[in-house]
C-alpha cells in the first residue's frame, strides 16, 4: 500500500506528464489544445476554444472529426441507417450538438476541463464508427435479430434456415425463422439491405406458388437501410412487417399476436 | 501486402481519369475525388481532397488502391499541420507539422491502421502543395485544360 508522500509523489508525476503533453496555441482565432489521445491512425485529436456569452466556453473539433470519417466512405454511407444511430446516439449520451459537421459542447467557465474531456471522449467514440462498415452493421442486426426472437419465442417453437418440406429447390430458399405456433406457421424474415428485401421476396412468392399454408412477417434492420421499392414488394407478399427491429414493443406485440 | 509492393503501388506511372472533378462542400469540409488509373491499366486507384472550411491548417491529401474485390488500402496521406502525430513502434511524437502517412508492413502486422506511420515534413503547408507533392511522388498525370492550353505555348 502506498504512503501518502508516495500517492503524492505519483500525483505530480501524472499531472506534470498530461501538462507537458497539452501545449496551447493560438491560431486563426481559436485557442488550439491537443489531446493527448490518438485516433486509430495514430493522429492526435485536437479541440479548438473559443469565448461564449457568460463568460463560458464553446469547446468544439470545427467539423475535423466528421471529416475525418469522410476519408473512408461516403459521409452519406456512413451517417445514415444503423451508423447514423450510433451516432446520434453517442452525442445524445455525451450532451453533444453537432451544427453542419462541427461537435462541440457550450460550458460555464468553471466546467473547461470537463467540457474538454467530454468533447474528446465523444470525438473518440465517433471516430470508431469508421469500424462499422455496413458487412459488420448487419452481422449485428442478426445476431440482435436472433436474440429478440428467442427472448420472446419458446426455443422449441423455432426452427432457424427452415428448409420447407415438399417444395421444389427448397434448400435454395431458406427461411430465417420458422415460428410453430399452434396454427399456420409463421415465417419471419430478418431484412438489413435492399439484396435480402428481395430474396425474402422471391422466397415467399415461391413458398406460395407451391401452395405452402404459412403466415410472414418481415423485420427490417430500419425503413432507412432498404430502398423503398424493395419494401413495396415485401409488403404485398408478407403478411406483416416490423419498421425497425430496435421498436421491440411492436416486435413483441405483432409475434405474440400469432402464438396459439 | 508488403513494403515492396507498396513501392510499386506508389511509384508506377498512372493518370487521373476524372481531371475536371469539382468541389462539392460537406458538413463543412471541401472534398473533392480523383479516379486514377494505372498506364498499363491493372490498377485503380483513388486521390482524396479534403479542405475544413473552418480551420484552414486541417486539409488532408490521400492515395488509395481499390483491390479487384472492392476493398480499399490507403497507400498514403497528407496531412495538415493542424494535429500531432503518434507513431508507437517507433515511440515518436510530431508535434502540429505537417505530415505524410504511409502505409507498411510492420504497422498491418501490428494490427495498426495500415497507414499509421507517418513523417513530418515542410514540403508542403497547404492543401494544394500537399496534393502537388502527391502527384510527385505517386508518379501521376495531370492534365487539366489549362495545363494543355499551358504547353501549347511552351
Amino acid at each position: 500500500m502506498l504512503c501518502l508522500n508516495d500517492l503524492t509523489a505519483l500525483q505530480t508525476q501524472i499531472c506534470d506528464a498530461f501538462c507537458q503533453h497539452v501545449t496551447l496555441s493560438e491560431r486563426e482565432g481559436y485557442i488550439v489544445v491537443p489531446l493527448p489521445m490518438t485516433a486509430r491512425d495514430g493522429d492526435g485529436l485536437t479541440i479548438y476554444l473559443k469565448r461564449a456569452g457568460g463568460g463560458g466556453w464553446r469547446v468544439s473539433d470545427l467539423g475535423s472529426t466528421i471529416m475525418r470519417l469522410s476519408y473512408d466512405a461516403k459521409l452519406k454511407d456512413v451517417l445514415s441507417g444503423t451508423r447514423k444511430r450510433l451516432f446520434e446516439t453517442v452525442l445524445a449520451e455525451a450532451g453533444v450538438e453537432e451544427n453542419n459537421g462541427e461537435l462541440f459542447v457550450e460550458i460555464p467557465g468553471d466546467k473547461l476541463i470537463w467540457g474538454i474531456f467530454t468533447l474528446g471522449q465523444a470525438i473518440s467514440r465517433i471516430g470508431d464508427l469508421s469500424l462499422w462498415t455496413k458487412s459488420r452493421a448487419e452481422s449485428t442486426f442478426q445476431d440482435d435479430l436472433r436474440s429478440q426472437i428467442y427472448s420472446l419465442i419458446d426455443e422449441n417453437r423455432v426452427n432457424e434456415d427452415y428448409i420447407i418440406p415438399n417444395i421444389t429447390s427448397a434448400e435454395m430458399y431458406p427461411i430465417d425463422f420458422c415460428i410453430e405456433t399452434g396454427a399456420r406457421p409463421l415465417y419471419i424474415f430478418g431484412v438489413p439491405n435492399g439484396n435480402k428485401a428481395k430474396l425474402a421476396t422471391i422466397t415467399l412468392q415461391h413458398a406460395e406458388s407451391h401452395g405452402n399454408n404459412f403466415e410472414s412477417m418481415i423485420i427490417l434492420s430500419s425503413m432507412d437501410d432498404v430502398p423503398k421499392t424493395d419494401i413495396a414488394r415485401l409488403m404485398v407478399v408478407a403478411n406483416d412487417l416490423v419498421p425497425s427491429l430496435n421498436d421491440s414493443a411492436t416486435l413483441s406485440k405483432k409475434i405474440n399476436h400469432r402464438i396459439h | 501486402m508488403d513494403d515492396e509492393l507498396i513501392k510499386q503501388h506508389i511509384e508506377s506511372p498512372k493518370r487521373i481519369v476524372n481531371p475536371r472533378a469539382r468541389y462539392s462542400t460537406q458538413k463543412g469540409a471541401k472534398q473533392k475525388t480523383f479516379n486514377v488509373i494505372s498506364i498499363s491499366g491493372e490498377n485503380n486507384y483513388s486521390v482524396f481532397l479534403r479542405q475544413n472550411l473552418r480551420f484552414s491548417y486541417n486539409f488532408s491529401c490521400g492515395f488509395s488502391w481499390h483491390s479487384r474485390d472492392g476493398d480499399r488500402l490507403v497507400l498514403l496521406r497528407y496531412n495538415g499541420s493542424d494535429h500531432s502525430h503518434y507513431n508507437p513502434i517507433e515511440d515518436e511524437i510530431l508535434t502540429a507539422q505537417c505530415h505524410i502517412h504511409r502505409a507498411t508492413k510492420r504497422y498491418i502486422d501490428l494490427g495498426k491502421a495500415p497507414e499509421h506511420f507517418a513523417v513530418s515534413t515542410t514540403r508542403f503547408s497547404t492543401l494544394d502543395g500537399a496534393f502537388h507533392c502527391m502527384l510527385s511522388d505517386c508518379n501521376i498525370e495531370y492534365q487539366t485544360t489549362a495545363n494543355r492550353e499551358n504547353a501549347l505555348f511552351e
